[in-house]
C-alpha cells in the first residue's frame, strides 16, 4: 500500500475502532447519558449546541492567538539575552524555572485578583503557560551553534551583532520550532484555564473553558464531551499551522526532513 | 628559487593552554612570500595549533609571531582559513555560503556576486550552487569551503587538513586542483597534514613537528618545479622523497624529550 | 441499580476513582453530603447528630462535609451518598438529565442566595444590573430568569468562593449566603453590603435535602426517622443551646469561630429561613409545598432550561417521607 494512504487510512481505522467501543459499551452497560454518553448523543448535542460551541471556540481561539504570539516574541528576545552570557543564564534560570513549576491553577486566581476577570488575565495565563518551552528551547539553540561555524564568523571579523542574527538565530530554529510545536499544544488549554475562571467577563457567550463550567454543573455531560472535542479541534489547528510554518523553514536544508531509504 | 619578503615570520613561538604542558615550544620559522608549506606530525604535535596562532584565533603564550610585521589579528594581509570540516551554514545554499565572508564585510552585492561566481567556477562547483549542503558529498562541500576561502582573495591561506576526510581519487583531484589554482592566484600556503605523499605533493617546504611538546624536528625542501601534475606522483624522485619523509615522521616518535 | 450497571460501575468507579459504590453500606448507616463546608447552615442537622436524635431511632449518620467542588448532586446520584443538601432549581435540572434524585424535605423555606452589592453602588433595582459583571455560580437558574423577566444582559465571571474580590473591588456584585459571606467581608475590612433577594424578583427557591431515589425507596422506614430527627434537631438549634452543634461544626472545620456562629445562626432565626419568612412556625420546618415546585418547574420551562411537559411534580419531590 502506497504509504501516503498508510498516512490518513491507520489513525481513521483506529478512531473508527474506538467509536464503535464507545458505542458498543454504552449500549451494553445501559450507562445514563450524564455518565457516559455515546458518541452519536455527542454528536447529537454538539449539533444541538453548535452555535454556542462555534463562539464559544471562537472567543477562546482569540485569546490563543493573541497569548501565543506575545509568548513568541517576548520568549524569543528573552532568549537572545540569555543566550549572551553564562552569568545571565546561572542568575535567572532558577526564577524561570520556579515560576514554570507553579501550577497554573494556582497562578489564575492571584491574575484575576490583580486584573480583573477580563481579556487582559485570560491572556496572560495563555502567555504564560505558552511561554517556558519556547524560552528553554530557543536559548538551547541559540547556545548550541558549531563552534567551527562561529570561529568562522570570528575569523570573517563579524560583529557581535552579526554572530546573533546571521549565525545563531538561523542555527537556533530547530530548536525553536521543536519549543513552538510544546507551545502549541499548551496555549489552547491555557487560554481555557484562563476563560474557566474568567467566565465570559468579556461578554457573550465566554469560551470553551466557560461552557465547561455550565455543562459540568448542569450535569449535561454530551455537551461536555462535545466541548472537549471542540477544544481538541483547537488545539489541532494551531499546531498544524506550526508543523506548516516549521516545514517552510526548514525543509530544505533540515536533517528532519531529509528524505530516508526504505 | 629567488629570494621573496618574508611574509610569516615565528621566532621563540610558544603556547600552552591555561596552566597545562607547552603545544609548542620555541619555533621558529619564516615563510616567504609564494611559499606553499606543509606542516607534517604525529598527534599532540602541534600543527593545528600553529594554523591557528597564524590566524589569530588563539593567543601566543611566548615569542613572537609577525604576519608582514604585524601581529596577528592586526594585519592587514587577507587571510582565509579552510577548517577540517567543511563548516558550510546549512541554512544556505552554496551561493550564499561562499558569500558569507564578503556579505559580513557588507561588500556590494554586485561585486560580491560576481567574485563569488568566479569562486565557484574556479573549484569547479559552479553547477552546484542553487544546492543545499545536505545534499552534497563530502568532495563537494569541501570544494565550496575552498571557494568561500578563495572568495577573499586571500594572500595567506590557512589549511587544516581539509582532505583528511575524504577517498583518495577525490583527495589526489583536489590535490591537483588546489596547485592548478595557485597558478591562477599568488597565495602562501600552510597546510596541515597527514599524509606524507600529499605533502610531497603539495609542498616545496615540508615542516616535520615532533611532539611533546611540539618543537620543529626537521625540515625538507621539496625540489621538484611547479606546475606539478599525476606525473610528479610517479617520478622516482618523488618516491624516494616520500620514503625519506617517512623515515623523519617514524624518528619523531622515538624522540620525546626527556 | 440493575446487575449489569452495578457491575460497570464497580469497575468503571475502581478505575477512575477509588470509591465504593455504596451498595455495600449497612440498612441503618446514613451518609449526608453537605454542600459547603459545615456551617450553622446545617445546624439542624449538627445538633441531632450531637443531641443522639439520630442514635435513638436506630441511625447511623456520617456527615460528609463540602467545599468549592461540591458535586452533590454527583454524589448521590452515584450512591456515594444517601442524602444531600442543595438548592431545589438546580436539583430538578439534574432530575432533567436523568440523575436518580428525588427532593425529600427543606433545610431552609427560602435559599439565602443573593446578590451583595457595596452600600455605595448605584445599582439599587434588577434592572440595573444591565450590562453589569456578575460573579456566581454560572449554573444559577436565576441568572436567566433575571434576564428574561426584566430583558437585561449582564457578564458572568464562575463564583471562586472567595470574598477577597468584593472587598477589593467596590463595584463587585457576587452572589453569596448572606447569612454568613457579610461576616467574612466585614472582617475583611469592608462595609456590611447590601442585598437584591431573588425573592423579590419571584424567584423563590428552597433549600433542600436531596435523597438517592433508589435508596430512598428502599429504606422508607429510616429516611422517615431521619427526617423526624432532623427536623427536631433544628427546632432544639434554633430554640435551645446551640452548644452541641457548634462543637461538632468546630470539630469538622477549624475555621469556624464561636462569633462566626453566633452571628450565621442568629441571621438565620432573624430572617426566618427555617420556619418560613411569611406565617412561618415551628410547624413549617422541613416542609415542601408541591405548588412552589409546580412554580419553579413552571419557571425553568419558560427559561428554556427544561423541556415542555418534560418533567412531573411528582418526578422530582416527595413529602411522603416527612412526618
Amino acid at each position: 500500500m502506497n504509504p501516503r494512504w498508510q498516512t490518513f487510512l491507520l489513525p481513521i481505522g483506529v478512531g473508527l475502532t474506538v467509536l464503535g467501543l464507545w458505542a458498543a459499551v454504552c449500549q451494553v452497560f445501559d450507562l445514563a447519558t450524564y455518565i457516559l454518553p455515546s458518541p452519536l448523543e455527542v454528536l447529537r448535542a454538539a449539533y444541538h449546541e453548535r452555535a454556542v460551541l462555534f463562539e464559544a471556540g471562537r472567543n477562546t481561539a482569540v485569546v490563543t492567538l493573541i497569548g501565543f504570539p506575545l509568548a513568541v516574541v517576548v520568549s524569543s528576545a528573552l532568549a537572545i539575552l540569555l543566550s549572551l552570557s553564562p552569568w545571565i543564564r546561572t542568575s535567572l534560570f532558577p526564577y524561570l524555572m520556579a515560576l514554570q513549576m507553579t501550577p497554573i491553577i494556582v497562578v489564575t486566581p492571584i491574575l484575576l485578583l490583580w486584573f480583573g476577570a477580563g481579556l487582559t488575565s485570560t491572556v496572560l495565563i495563555t502567555f504564560l503557560v505558552s511561554f517556558f518551552p519556547l524560552v528553554v528551547n530557543t536559548t538551547q539553540g541559540l547556545i548550541s551553534t558549531d563552534a567551527n561555524l562561529v570561529e568562522l564568523f570570528r575569523m570573517s571579523k563579524a560583529t557581535h551583532w552579526q554572530e546573533i542574527v546571521l549565525l545563531r538565530v538561523p542555527a537556533a530554529l530547530p530548536y525553536f520550532f521543536t519549543g513552538l510545536r510544546i507551545s502549541a499544544i499548551l496555549a489552547p488549554i491555557g487560554a481555557v484555564v484562563g476563560d474557566f475562571f474568567a467566565g465570559n467577563s468579556t461578554g457573550g457567550i465566554g469560551g470553551l473553558g466557560f461552557r465547561t463550567v455550565i455543562y459540568s454543573s448542569q450535569l449535561k455531560t454530551p455537551a461536555l464531551f462535545a466541548t472537549a472535542g471542540v477544544c481538541c479541534l483547537l488545539g489541532f489547528a494551531l499546531v498544524s499551522v506550526v508543523y506548516f510554518l516549521g516545514w517552510l523553514c526548514l525543509h530544505r536544508w533540515h536533517d528532519s526532513f531529509a528524505q530516508r531509504d526504505h | 628559487m629567488p629570494s621573496s619578503p618574508p611574509i610569516v615570520e615565528l621566532a621563540r613561538v610558544q603556547k600552552r593552554f591555561g596552566e597545562g604542558p607547552l603545544v609548542l615550544d620555541g619555533i621558529d620559522f619564516v615563510a616567504q612570500k609564494g611559499d606553499f608549506v606543509a606542516l607534517i606530525g604525529p598527534s599532540g604535535c602541534g600543527k593545528s595549533t600553529w594554523l591557528r596562532l597564524i590566524a589569530g584565533l588563539s593567543p601566543l603564550s611566548g615569542g613572537s609571531l609577525k604576519i608582514d610585521g604585524a601581529k596577528p589579528g592586526e594585519t592587514k594581509r587577507e587571510l582565509a582559513f579552510v577548517f577540517q570540516e567543511p563548516t558550510l551554514l546549512p541554512w544556505l545554499n552554496v551561493r550564499m555560503n561562499v558569500e558569507v565572508p564578503l556579505t559580513l564585510r557588507h561588500s556590494p552585492p554586485d561585486q560580491r556576486r560576481t567574485i563569488c561566481q568566479q569562486a565557484l567556477e574556479r573549484v569547479r562547483i559552479a553547477e552546484k550552487a542553487a544546492a543545499y549542503p545536505r545534499q552534497l558529498s563530502g568532495g563537494q562541500k569541501m570544494r565550496v569551503s575552498l571557494a568561500r576561502a578563495l572568495s577573499l582573495s586571500p594572500e595567506l591561506l590557512l589549511l587544516d587538513e581539509p582532505f583528511g576526510a575524504l577517498d583518495e581519487i577525490t583527495r589526489d583531484h583536489l590535490n591537483e586542483e588546489l596547485l592548478a589554482l595557485r597558478q591562477e592566484q599568488t597565495w602562501t600556503a600552510f597546510f596541515v597534514t597527514h599524509s606524507v605523499s600529499e605533502a610531497v605533493f603539495l609542498s616545496n617546504r615540508i615542516v616535520v613537528l615532533a611532539p611533546n611538546p611540539g618543537r620543529i624536528h626537521a625540515e625538507v625542501i621539496v625540489p621538484f618545479p611547479y606546475p606539478r601534475t599525476s606525473e610528479t606522483r610517479r617520478s622516482e624522485e618523488f618516491f624516494h622523497l616520500v620514503g625519506e619523509v617517512s623515515r623523519l615522521l617514524r624518528a619523531t616518535e622515538q624522540s620525546a624529550r626527556p | 441499580m440493575g446487575l449489569k450497571k452495578y457491575c460497570f460501575s464497580l469497575v468503571l468507579l475502581a478505575a477512575l476513582l477509588a470509591s465504593a459504590t455504596g451498595c455495600s453500606r449497612k440498612s441503618n448507616a446514613i451518609v449526608v453530603q453537605l454542600d459547603w463546608v459545615a456551617e450553622p447552615e446545617h445546624g439542624g442537622l449538627y445538633q441531632a447528630l450531637a443531641k443522639g436524635y439520630f442514635k435513638e431511632v436506630g441511625l447511623d449518620v456520617t456527615i460528609d462535609q463540602g467545599g468549592p467542588n461540591g458535586n452533590v448532586m454527583q454524589k448521590i446520584a452515584s450512591g456515594q451518598a444517601d442524602i444531600g443538601q442543595s438548592d431545589s432549581t438546580n436539583s430538578i435540572l439534574a432530575v432533567a438529565q436523568g440523575a436518580p434524585l428525588i427532593n425529600i424535605g427543606a433545610v431552609f423555606q427560602n435559599d439565602p442566595s443573593v446578590l451583595m452589592l457595596h452600600a455605595e453602588n448605584p445599582v439599587a433595582r434588577f434592572e440595573d444590573l444591565n450590562g453589569k459583571t456578575i460573579m456566581a455560580r454560572p449554573e444559577w437558574a436565576f441568572l436567566p430568569y433575571l434576564r428574561k423577566k426584566y430583558s437585561i444582559d449582564f457578564k458572568i465571571i464562575p463564583q471562586n468562593f472567595s470574598v477577597a474580590n468584593f472587598i477589593v473591588d467596590k463595584n463587585f456584585i457576587q452572589q453569596g449566603y448572606y447569612i454568613a459571606e457579610p461576616y467574612h467581608i466585614t472582617k475583611g475590612g469592608a462595609k456590611e453590603p447590601k442585598y437584591l433577594y431573588a425573592w423579590d424578583a419571584g424567584f423563590d427557591a428552597y433549600t433542600v435535602l436531596i435523597a438517592n431515589k433508589p435508596w430512598a425507596a428502599a429504606h422508607p422506614d429510616q429516611l422517615r426517622a431521619f427526617m423526624k430527627a432532623y427536623i427536631h434537631g433544628w427546632q432544639d438549634y434554633l430554640e435551645g443551646d446551640p452548644t452541641p452543634a457548634n462543637e461538632l461544626m468546630k470539630k469538622a472545620n477549624a475555621n469556624n469561630t464561636d462569633e462566626f456562629l453566633a452571628y450565621s445562626r442568629a441571621k438565620i432565626i432573624a430572617e426566618k429561613l427555617v420556619v418560613g419568612r411569611q406565617n412561618g412556625s415551628a410547624s413549617q420546618i422541613g416542609r415542601i409545598s408541591r405548588e412552589r415546585f409546580q412554580t419553579q418547574l413552571d419557571q425553568q420551562e419558560e427559561l428554556g432550561l427544561l423541556e415542555k411537559g418534560k418533567l412531573k411534580v411528582e418526578q422530582v419531590m416527595t413529602a411522603d417521607y416527612l412526618p
